[in-house]
C-alpha cells in the first residue's frame, strides 16, 4: 500500500511537471507561471498598472484610427457600467457574468467593452439582475473585422487563441496593425486588438493572423455595455 | 476505547476529500490557456472513495453548491452531478476495488462526454480537449492518492 501511494504520487508530480513544461512548446501563449507567482507576491500592482496602460493605449489607437478614417466617435451616453462577478469555469466556452441585467437596461446582443473602448464580447443572455457575455475567446464567437489603415477585410473566429481568417493574400497587412470591428451589431471601428503573427491558412488560399490583446480576460473586472 | 462509527468515518473521509478538491480548485484560477476540470474530477473521486450512498450524495451536492458560478442553475453542474452518481453506482455494482486505471478511464469518459455535450460544434477532436484530459488526469492522480490515504486513515 505504501509503495502504491509512492507510485501514484510520483506519477502525478511527474505528470504535472511534464504538462507544465511541455505545454510551453505546443501552445502559443506560455503558461505564465512566473507571472502568476508575481501576482501572488508583490508585483500585482505593477502588472495591473501595465494592463491599464495597454488598455489606454488601445483606446488612443482607436481614436486615432477613427480620426484617420473620418469616423465619428460614438458618444459616451447610454453605456451601462457593470462589474464581472463570475466566469465560466470550464474550457468548452469562454463566458463572463455581469452584475447588471434587464432591470438595468442591458439587452441581448449588446456589445461589452473594457473602459478603453476595446470590444471583449457580446451579451448572450439576460436575467433581471445579471447578464451572460460571450467573449472573443469563446469558440462560438465570430465577427467581421477590418485590419490596418487599408481596412482589409477579415473574419475573427473566437477560441483559445482567436484568429482573423479569410484575409486576402494580395492586401497589405503587417504586425501591429489595428484590428477593428466591421459588424453592424456594434459601433464601427472599435478596437479588438492588433495583428501579431501572419501566416497562410490551412488551404493556403487566404492569410490568417493571431491577435495581440491589450488585456487578460482573467484581469477584467469593470466593463461597459453599449447599446 | 470506543471506535468511531462507520458512518462517521465516511462523513469525515468525504469532508477531507471535499477540502482537497477545494484546495486543488486554485489550479482552475491560474492564468492558464487550458485549465483542469477540478469539479468533474472531484465528483469522480467522491464516487470512488465514499461507500455510503447518502454520504456520497450529501458531499456531491455540497461540491456542486460550492461550485455554483452563475445565478441560475447550470446544465454543466447538473451533468457533473449525474456523472458522479452514475460512476458511483457502476463502482458499487461491478467493481470490487477502485484502481488508478479505472479512475483514469472514468476521467477520460467524463471529459469526452462533457466536451461532446457542451463544446461548440459538439466535438472533442481538438487540442484543448487533449490538454484538459491530461490536466484532469494529473489532478485525478493527486486526488486518488489522497483518497487512498483517507480510506486507510478513516476506515
Amino acid at each position: 500500500m505504501h509503495q502504491q501511494y509512492q507510485r501514484v504520487i510520483l506519477m502525478s508530480i511527474s505528470g504535472i511537471l511534464v504538462i507544465l513544461i511541455g505545454t510551453g512548446f505546443f501552445i502559443a501563449k506560455p503558461l505564465e507561471i512566473f507571472s502568476s507567482l508575481s501576482h501572488i507576491f508583490s508585483l500585482s500592482s505593477i502588472v495591473e498598472e501595465n494592463t491599464t496602460l495597454h488598455q489606454e493605449n488601445d483606446g488612443l489607437k482607436n481614436e486615432l484610427f477613427a480620426l484617420q478614417q473620418h469616423i465619428a466617435i460614438a458618444s459616451s451616453t447610454g453605456e451601462i457600467s457593470a462589474q464581472v462577478f463570475s466566469a465560466y469555469p470550464f474550457n468548452t466556452k469562454n463566458r463572463i457574468f455581469l452584475d447588471k441585467g434587464s432591470l438595468d437596461g442591458v439587452m441581448t446582443g449588446e456589445g461589452v467593452f473594457i473602459p478603453s473602448r476595446v470590444l471583449i464580447g457580446q451579451v448572450t443572455r439576460v436575467t433581471p439582475h445579471e447578464s451572460e457575455v460571450m467573449t472573443v475567446f469563446d469558440p462560438a464567437f465570430s465577427l467581421p473585422v477590418r485590419i490596418g489603415a487599408q481596412q482589409v477585410d477579415g473574419l475573427l473566429k473566437g477560441g483559445v487563441s482567436p484568429l482573423v481568417t479569410l484575409i486576402d493574400k494580395t492586401k497589405p497587412i503587417a504586425p501591429g496593425d489595428l484590428i477593428v470591428n466591421a459588424s453592424k451589431d456594434f459601433m464601427y471601428g472599435v478596437t479588438i486588438g492588433t495583428v501579431r503573427d501572419i501566416t497562410p491558412d490551412t488551404l493556403g488560399a487566404f492569410l490568417q493572423t493571431s491577435i495581440q490583446f491589450s488585456y487578460s480576460m482573467n484581469d477584467v473586472r469593470n466593463v461597459e455595455v453599449h447599446p | 476505547m470506543t471506535h468511531s462509527s462507520p458512518l462517521r468515518q465516511e462523513i469525515l473521509r468525504g469532508a477531507w476529500l471535499l477540502a482537497g478538491i477545494m484546495a486543488l480548485s486554485f489550479l482552475a484560477n491560474m492564468p492558464l490557456v487550458i485549465r483542469p476540470d477540478v469539479l468533474l474530477v472531484g465528483a469522480l473521486a467522491l464516487a470512488f472513495f465514499i461507500d455510503d450512498a447518502y454520504v456520497f450524495m450529501m458531499w456531491l451536492l455540497a461540491e456542486l453548491l460550492w461550485a455554483k458560478y452563475a445565478p441560475s442553475p447550470s446544465y454543466e453542474l447538473l451533468f457533473i452531478g449525474i456523472m458522479g452518481v452514475v460512476v458511483f453506482f457502476i463502482i458499487r455494482s461491478f467493481v470490487l476495488r477502485p484502481a488508478p486505471i479505472l479512475f483514469i478511464g472514468a476521467i477520460l469518459v467524463g471529459t469526452a462526454l462533457f466536451w461532446l455535450v457542451f463544446s461548440f460544434a459538439h466535438t472533442f477532436v481538438a487540442f484543448p480537449f487533449l490538454m484538459e484530459f491530461l490536466y484532469n488526469t494529473a489532478v485525478g492522480m493527486i486526488l486518488f492518492a489522497f483518497g487512498l490515504w483517507l480510506k486507510k486513515r478513516f476506515s
